[in-house]
C-alpha cells in the first residue's frame, strides 16, 4: 500500500471558487479526505461560469474546465447549513474531522456558526483556516477581493506596467500562492497538535500573501526614500533585460545579460558587430543609461530570427534566453512535458479532464492518480450511510 | 536531542522547533523557503561562503544608496530568523566538515545548479548515508531534470515560458513582465510546503525525501484558465492590457488622485450603475459579452471616479458590496490603515541597517506567532554552531577560519 503525506487527514472544505479549491485541491493530492460542502442555492461559482473556450455557462454537473482541475481529488456533499438539521449534520462530520477551511468573505463562518469557537465544542483539537481578502480582523475585514484586485491593494500593479504608462493589472496567480501559504500553515498546524494535542484557528489574508509577493519593494522604499517605479521589462542594474521581436507573428524572446561575462559571451554569440564594441556599451551602468539605443541594436537582430534559434544559440554561450510562450506553448513544451506537469483523469463528463499536478516532484514517490472533480452531492450517500451512520 | 538541536525555551510554542534545516545555495526561491521555516520556528542555519557571503548581500537596495555587505535589503529581507555560518564546501575539508554537520539536521534546502551538486559529491543520495531520513528539497530554474535543466535562467525567462508574459501587458506591444521577484517567491513558497509535506511523509514512512521544485513550473501551473483553455482545444489566449475575463468591469482606472482597480460583484454591471447612479450601464445590450464594450463601458463610469478620490470611490464601492479595490504604492501599502490594525509590517533593528521594516507572515496563527530576528551577519553563528554544538574546539574553528575552510 502507497502512504501518503496526509492519509489520515478528514478535511471538511466549505471553500469555493478557484483560491479555496486549489487550496483543498493539493490537500487532495497528498491524501487527506477531502469533503466539499456545497449548497444548492449557492453551488461553487465555478460549477456554472461561463466557459473561456463555448462562451456559455458550465453545465453545473460538471463545471468549467478549471472546476475540473482543482476540485480533483475531492468528494462532494450538499448541505444547506441555515438548515438546522444539516447544520448539526456539519458539526456531526466535524466531531469526526480533523480540519475546517473556508474562504469567504471575512466574519462569513461567524454567521454560519462555524467560527473556530463553536466548533472546537465538537471537536476540541479541531483546525480551522479561513482565508480571507483581508484578514478577520481589521476595517476592512467585510471588505471583498477578486484575484485582480489582490495585485492593486498590494502594491504590485503600481509597480507592473510600461514606464509610461498606468499601472497595470497583475496577472500572477495570488489565487495560487495563497493556496500554498495556506497550506504551509495548516501542515505546520497540524504538526503542532501532533506534538501538542491542541488544536487553532488560522487567519490568512490573501492581500497580505500578495504583498509578501512585493517584499523587496518595501524594503526599497524603505532604503532609499524613494518609489521604485513601473519599469516594463526593465531591470536597474543589467542590460539588455528585455523582451525582443522575432520573425512571426507576435513572437518574442526574452534575453538577459546578468554579468559582464554574459554581455561577452552575448557580444560573441552576435559575432561582434561593431555597436557591440560601442563606447556606450562598454559596461552594465551605461547599457542601463542607453538602453533605448541598446534595445533597438539587439531588436533588429533578433526581428531576423525565431525566438527558439535565438534561445538555442544564446543558452549555448551561456546567457539567459527563452522565447515568451503562449498558453499552447506552455503544454508543447518538452521540458513541462517530460515533467509530467499535466494529468489526463477520464471525466464523467465524457472525455478527458487535464488536472495540473503540485508543482513539485518527490525523487522516490509518485503522485497517485488523481481522482476527477466530483457532481454535485455525488458523495451524499456515503456521508449519510458511512460517516454520520444514518439509515435510510 | 542532537547537538545541533537546539533547546526549547519554556513556553515556546513554535510550529516547527523541533527541526534544524541547512540552507545550502542562493537565490531568491531558495532563501524565501528558508525564510518561511524559520518564521515558523525552524532552526535555519544558512551556509555562507567564506569572506563574500551571499550573493543577496550585494544586490540591494541600500540605505541612503550606499553599498554594504551587512546592509542589502533582499538580504535583510530574505534571511530574518535565519543563522549564518561560513564553510566552503568546495574544499575536501570543508566537506569533511558539512559530513559532520549533516546527521544533526534533518532538511537540506540546496540551491546548487544540478550539475555541480554531483561534482561536489553532494548528491542526495550521498548525504542520505550520512541521514538516513534526511529530507532535500532542491530548487532550480527548471528543475533537476529534462532537456533545459542546465540552461540559464533569471526572473524575466521564467516569466517567458510560464505562459504569464505572452497575456500581460498591451496587445500592441511588447509582453510585460510582473515587478520584481514573484516567480522566485512563488517557487520558495511551493518548497517551503514541499518541504513540511515531507515531514509527514517521513513520519508515517520512516523516510526522507528528495524534493525536486522547478521555479519555472511554479509559476506555469498557476496559469489556469488560459491553460485549461488551451488543453481543451479552445483559442489561445491574447494580451488584453488591463481587461481581463469576459464581465465588466475589470479594468484599472483613473479617480482624482490615482487609479482604481473595478472589478464587478454578484450583482454584474446593474450593481454598478445603482452605485454610480448611471443608468446606461444597466443597459441590455452589454450583457452579451461586457468586455467587448469595455470602451463604452469606461466612458460611462468614468465621470463617477473623476469625482472622487481613489479612497473614497473604493469605501463607496465596498460599502456596497463591490469588491472595488485602490492602486496602492509600496509606501500606500505600509501606510494603509489595514495593514496597520493587523500588524503585517514587523520591524526589528540591525546593527548596521538600523531599523528595518517589512511583511510579516501573512497568516495569523495565535497560539504560534512569527518570528521576528533580524538577518544574521556573516558568520555570526559560527562559533555556536562549530563549537557550542558540533563540539570543535576553539582553536579548530580558528584554524578552519585561517586557512579560509570556515
Amino acid at each position: 500500500m502507497v502512504m501518503h503525506e496526509l492519509g489520515r487527514v478528514r478535511v471538511l472544505d466549505f471553500t469555493w471558487a478557484v483560491a479555496g479549491a486549489l487550496f483543498t485541491n493539493l490537500l487532495g493530492w497528498m491524501g487527506a479526505q477531502v469533503i466539499k460542502v456545497e449548497s444548492r442555492n449557492h453551488l461553487d461559482r465555478q460549477r456554472h461560469q461561463p466557459d473561456p473556450i463555448s462562451g456559455r455557462p458550465a453545465d453545473p454537473r460538471f463545471g468549467t474546465h478549471l472546476f475540473r482541475s482543482v476540485n480533483a481529488n475531492k468528494i462532494a456533499v450538499v448541505l444547506e447549513v441555515d438548515n438546522s438539521e444539516d447544520y448539526q449534520r456539519a458539526l456531526r462530520i466535524i466531531s469526526v474531522s480533523d480540519v475546517v477551511v473556508a474562504n469567504m468573505k471575512g466574519g462569513a463562518l461567524a454567521r454560519l456558526g462555524l467560527c473556530y469557537e463553536k466548533v472546537r465544542k465538537v471537536r476540541p483539537d479541531v483546525i480551522v483556516l479561513s482565508s480571507t481578502g483581508f484578514g478577520e480582523s481589521g476595517p476592512w475585514r467585510d471588505y471583498r477581493a477578486e484575484a485582480p484586485t489582490l495585485g492593486a491593494i498590494c502594491g504590485l500593479g503600481d509597480l507592473t506596467g510600461y514606464p509610461e504608462a498606468p499601472p497595470g493589472t497583475m496577472l500572477t496567480s495570488f489565487d495560487g500562492a495563497n493556496a500554498m501559504y495556506a497550506l504551509v500553515v495548516l501542515l505546520a498546524a497540524l504538526a503542532h497538535r501532533a506534538r501538542t494535542g491542541e488544536g487553532c484557528f488560522i487567519d490568512l489574508s490573501q492581500a497580505e500573501g500578495g504583498a509578501c509577493l512585493a517584499g523587496d519593494s518595501f524594503l526599497s522604499f524603505l532604503a532609499t526614500g524613494t518609489q521604485p517605479h513601473r519599469s516594463g521589462n526593465a531591470d536597474d542594474v543589467w542590460a539588455p533585460h528585455e523582451c525582443y521581436p522575432c520573425r512571426g507573428d507576435d513572437q518574442w524572446v526574452t534575453i538577459v545579460a546578468q554579468s559582464e561575462e554574459e554581455w561577452r559571451a552575448l557580444c560573441e554569440a552576435l559575432g561582434r558587430p561593431p555597436w557591440t564594441q560601442k563606447a556606450c556599451f562598454e559596461n552594465a551602468a551605461l547599457r542601463v543609461a542607453h538602453k533605448r539605443q541598446l534595445d533597438a541594436f539587439v531588436a533588429k537582430w533578433t526581428r531576423q530570427h525565431t525566438a527558439w534559434e535565438i534561445t538555442e544559440m544564446l543558452q549555448a554561450a551561456g546567457v539567459s534566453a527563452m522565447p515568451v510562450f503562449s498558453a499552447a506553448d506552455v503544454f508543447a513544451d518538452e521540458q513541462l512535458t517530460h515533467r509530467g506537469v499535466v494529468e489526463w483523469t477520464v471525466h464523467p463528463a465524457g472525455g478527458v479532464a487535464p488536472v495540473m499536478r503540485p508543482p513539485w516532484m518527490f525523487a522516490r514517490k509518485k503522485w497517485k492518480p488523481a481522482t476527477p472533480s466530483p457532481t454535485i452531492g455525488e458523495h451524499d450517500a456515503f456521508l449519510r450511510h458511512q460517516l454520520l451512520g444514518e439509515g435510510d | 536531542m542532537s547537538p545541533l538541536q537546539r533547546e526549547n525555551l519554556p513556553g515556546e510554542s513554535m510550529v516547527l522547533r523541533d527541526v534544524t534545516v541547512l540552507e545550502l545555495g542562493e537565490g531568491v526561491g531558495l532563501g524565501y523557503c528558508g525564510r518561511l521555516l524559520a518564521g515558523y520556528g525552524a532552526d535555519v542555519i544558512k551556509v555562507e561562503r567564506p569572506g563574500a557571503g551571499d550573493g543577496a548581500r550585494y544586490v540591494g537596495p541600500f540605505p541612503k544608496g550606499v553599498p554594504h555587505s551587512e546592509s542589502s535589503g533582499l538580504f535583510l529581507y530574505l534571511n530574518t530568523n535565519k543563522k549564518s555560518i561560513t564553510l566552503d564546501v568546495e574544499k575536501a575539508d570543508g566537506q569533511h566538515l558539512l559530513e559532520r554537520i549533516v546527521p544533526h539536521i534533518e532538511i537540506i534546502l540546496d540551491g546548487l545548479p544540478p550539475g555541480k551538486r554531483a561534482s561536489l559529491g553532494l548528491s542526495y543520495e550521498q548525504l542520505k548515508v550520512l541521514k538516513p531520513s534526511l529530507i532535500m528539497t532542491s530548487v532550480a530554474p527548471f528543475g533537476q531534470t529534462g532537456p533545459y535543466k542546465d540552461f540559464q535562467a533569471t526572473e524575466i525567462v521564467i516569466w517567458a515560458l510560464s505562459g504569464y508574459h505572452h497575456l500581460t501587458g498591451d496587445p500592441d506591444r511588447e509582453p510585460l513582465k510582473g515587478w520584481g521577484n514573484q516567480a522566485h517567491y512563488q517557487a520558495g513558497v511551493q518548497a517551503a510546503l514541499a518541504t513540511v509535506s515531507a515531514l509527514f511523509l517521513r513520519d508515517v514512512t520512516g523516510e526522507g525525501q528528495w524534493i525536486d521544485v522547478s521555479v519555472a513550473e511554479s509559476l506555469a501551473v498557476h496559469n489556469g484558465s488560459s491553460l485549461q483553455s488551451t488543453l481543451y482545444g479552445g483559442a489561445v489566449a491574447k494580451r488584453r492590457g488591463n481587461k481581463g475575463g469576459d464581465n465588466y468591469p475589470n479594468t484599472i482606472l483613473p479617480a482624482s488622485d490615482g487609479h482604481v482597480q473595478l472589478h464587478f460583484g454578484a450583482g454584474g454591471l446593474r450593481q454598478v450603475a445603482e452605485l454610480m447612479g448611471e443608468p446606461r450601464l444597466a443597459d441590455p445590450k452589454w450583457d452579451d459579452h461586457p468586455i467587448s464594450h469595455a470602451d463604452e463601458l469606461d466612458q460611462l463610469m468614468l465621470p463617477w471616479l473623476q469625482r472622487r478620490t481613489k479612497f473614497q470611490a473604493v469605501a463607496e464601492a465596498q460599502a456596497a458590496h463591490i469588491p472595488f479595490v485602490e492602486v496602492l504604492s509600496p509606501a500606500e501599502v505600509m501606510q494603509d490603515e489595514q495593514n496597520q490594525a493587523r500588524s503585517y509590517f514587523l520591524a526589528s533593528d540591525h546593527p548596521y541597517a538600523g531599523r528595518v521594516t517589512y511583511p510579516g507572515s501573512p497568516v495569523r496563527l495565535p497560539a504560534c506567532p512569527w518570528e521576528n530576528a533580524r538577518a544574521p551577519l556573516l558568520g555570526e553563528h559560527n562559533r555556536e554552531v562549530y563549537v557550542d554544538r558540533l563540539g570543535l574546539s576553539p582553536r579548530e574553528l580558528a584554524i578552519l577560519s585561517a586557512e579560509g575552510i570556515v
